[in-house]
């Protein structure tokens, strides 16, 4: 006989009082008792107690998602992570950004994440063979800073560089998406205020069964509207950290990247300032993986802070008028060169994509 | 426990409408009764009110357990769960976490509790025992953990199975506090003894959380099952308010793993966030009172800096008045991390 705690159970107090008042405590007290019988000894509906007795079965029915570390490997290895297209990334990412978690790029403004927000947005779009998954994107924009016409640009550069291989493969399956195609293919959410916010979050897992083709989740940014004039703290962890929650749960049920953007904000400390991701402590604790962007000299460098499966580590990268791209070699002037140059370096790494997503954790 | 038709034989339907009349339907309100109360309210004679008292003290659920310190010792020794990591043991007091308490890890973001978690996770999947994980962030990756308990196989002086110790352990899904609760009870009710799985007319539709009870208990007597939730607070979070029932679904979440504790072999480790106060500036763990006595032992988790591959754990009294001489209170330890999850310093 099950002891679950009615309590435990999603009823309303007044229910809940009502079944404690006459001697049900437990599931197991509820297993055998009618409609009819309970409506009369709780003086209640027999339309609420049909509706109490449905309640208590489907959230023992409902079930809780678990698989065996056995049974676990062979979905890990049928799922494809995002690529960045940028080697250096792919590698400090494990081979990309991985499906059924949520990660988060923090930065200053300036330090590069709508930019990459708007690439992996490209990215997602692309085939498999390219490193991408093929599927559409929700762009959930809090700051109006999506722009489309540099979307566009993005999602033009990335596809004349990685052309010349897609004519090369003659499959279908590689054939490339036109730039109206991807930009068709992202569906952008503005919203001005946290209600909106929550709202669109909520309203998401019916937007995602009406387009299951959406792959790619993102927030940029999550901080904007909970960090000016918002006085609540504990309101915010709770809204923040049941968002958290939310997007973990479309994430792991239609394996879904989720990408968060963030800001950063200013501590003191011993008397120094530094500058670390905003929201505080417990939504540090929300998000599966953190990187942290920042400039680094000339160029902009990505430093993976919080990883339950990788070592940290940093890398560079730069923004060109393609978008986000490797920089060869260390820092230094080069990283500016426009688009020519870094064509060749693109498209390898767009075929390095595919094999190196296979090859996580070979970090030493 | 409600009071039903054919619980116990004194209990037939004339008494029971006369206990309802008199406003008693659980056992518990009955047992808190006086005779002579019960005589009076119910009009029923002395002799069937004592005769149901003796049956219904008789249940399982009622009687009173009674177990030899000694018992209770040998017990805890035998189905301690090593962390995979002696440094940590040590800090445990030898045998690593405890059976029938539960150790809480807590600290800032990114200060290795997972890798704890992991570590202890793979190491006893190799030892031969059942893990249940409620994973709250997508934390635990199946290749993550084939990896250590590879690494953790090939240090092992026995021959260890790759593949069986991979199916030792389940990662549960945990999105809010009704799931973490559900799984706990269906946890409970595949580890309790097989005559009190009525339940699974209920859950039936649900996947097994382990392989079979049948295969548990064959096994029960050398092994153990190892629970961790990581994280509680994060599950939590949402729901601690004035408005929201939180604190009652935390205290019903402690209720439970205390239950699977007593009557089961199982040792629980849960990650817990740090919150800072007034009263504790150096940080306690969060989740406030409804939480704070339900952990046994509290280790705080601390790391320099983020380049650091060094983190240290530090072994805090659960509450002040509660001091446990066989665990080093106080006591502090650093360990590594790296590709192998949490590793001793030495090695």
């Amino acid at each position: 006989m099950s002891r679950k705690p009615v309590s435990a159970c999603r009823l309303t107090a007044g229910q809940t009082h009502k079944l404690a008042r006459c001697g049900y405590e437990t599931v197991g007290d509820l297993e055998y008792v009618t409609v009819a019988e309970l409506s009369k000894e709780l003086e209640i509906g027999e339309e609420e107690a049909a509706q109490i007795l449905r309640q208590i079965k489907d959230d023992s029915s409902s079930g809780v998602e678990s698989s065996t570390v056995f049974s676990g490997l062979r979905r890990e290895e049928q799922l494809h992570s995002l690529s960045t297209l940028t080697r250096d990334f792919d590698e400090l990412l494990g081979g990309g950004i991985e499906p059924r978690k949520l990660t988060e790029f923090c930065g200053a403004p300036g330090a590069g994440k709508t930019q990459l927000a708007m690439q992996l947005s490209v990215n997602c779009q692309l085939p498999h063979a390219f490193g991408g998954l093929a599927g559409q994107v929700v762009y959930i924009d809090t700051e109006g800073s999506f722009m489309a016409d540099r979307f566009k640009e993005i999602a033009e550069h990335t596809r004349s560089e990685l052309q010349p291989r897609a004519s090369r493969r003659r499959k279908k399956q590689a054939a490339l998406p036109s730039v109206e195609e991807m930009l068709e293919g992202v569906h952008v959410f503005r919203v001005h205020n946290y209600i909106e916010q929550i709202a669109v979050l909520n309203a998401l897992p019916a937007f995602q069964i009406d387009h299951p083709q959406v792959k790619l989740v993102v927030i940029d940014s999550i901080a904007f509207h909970f960090r000016a004039d918002f006085h609540d703290m504990g309101l915010r962890t709770r809204l923040l950290n049941g968002a958290a929650q939310q997007l973990l749960s479309l994430a792991t049920q239609h394996n879904i990247v989720v990408l968060i953007t963030n800001q950063m904000t200013t501590t003191i400390k011993d008397g120094t300032a530094t500058l670390i991701p905003a929201l505080g402590e417990t939504w540090a604790h929300a998000c599966t993986t953190r990187v942290v962007l920042a400039f680094d000299g000339d160029t902009r460098s990505a430093s993976l802070f919080k990883s339950p499966s990788l070592p940290e580590g940093s890398i560079h990268y730069s923004v060109t008028a393609g978008g986000v791209r490797s920089v060869r070699g260390a820092a230094g002037p080069s990283s500016q060169t426009p688009s020519s140059s870094s064509t060749s370096s693109t498209a390898a790494t767009a075929a390095a994509a595919a094999t190196t997503a296979k090859r996580r954790h070979e970090h030493s | 426990m409600r009071l039903v038709p054919d619980l116990v034989p004194a209990l037939t339907s004339s008494v029971l409408d006369a206990l309802k009349r008199a406003n008693l339907f659980t056992v518990n309100q009955f047992l808190f009764c006086g005779d002579a109360q019960v005589v009076a309210d119910t009009e029923l004679p002395i002799t069937t009110v004592v005769l149901l008292r003796e049956q219904l003290l008789q249940l399982d659920a009622y009687r009173i357990q009674v177990r030899s310190a000694r018992s209770s010792l040998a017990r805890e020794e035998k189905h301690s769960v090593s962390t995979g990591v002696h440094t940590i043991d040590d800090l445990l007091g030898g045998r690593g976490l405890p059976a029938g308490k539960i150790t809480q890890l807590f600290g800032r973001s990114s200060t290795g509790k997972t890798q704890v978690c992991l570590t202890a996770a793979a190491s006893a999947a190799c030892e031969g025992h059942q893990v249940v994980i409620f994973d709250s962030n997508s934390s635990y990756a199946a290749e993550r953990l084939r990896d250590i308990i590879e690494h953790k196989a090939d240090a092992s002086h026995q021959a260890v199975d790759v593949k069986s110790a991979c199916e030792r352990i389940r990662v549960v899904a945990v999105r809010d506090p009704w799931q973490l609760i559900d799984g706990l009870h269906h946890l409970l009710s595949m580890l309790s003894p097989p005559s009190s799985s009525l339940s699974s007319s209920l859950s039936s539709s649900q996947p097994p959380l382990l392989p079979s009870p049948a295969a548990l208990h064959h096994s029960a007597s050398s092994t153990s099952t190892l629970i961790v939730i990581d994280s509680i607070g994060n599950t939590f979070s949402p729901y601690i308010s004035s408005t929201a029932n939180g604190h009652a679904l935390l205290a019903s979440v402690g209720d439970i793993l205390r239950r699977i504790m007593q009557t089961t072999h199982a040792a629980c480790l849960v990650t817990n966030y740090l919150v800072h106060s007034g009263a504790h500036p150096d940080g306690k763990p969060a989740l406030g009172s409804a939480w704070e006595r339900t952990p046994f032992i509290n280790i705080k988790v601390a790391r320099a800096d983020p380049s650091s591959l060094l983190t240290t754990l530090e072994v805090l009294p659960a509450c002040p008045s509660r001091i446990e001489a066989q665990v080093g209170v106080g006591f502090s330890a650093q360990v590594g991390l790296g590709p192998t999850g949490v590793v001793d310093l030495s090695t």
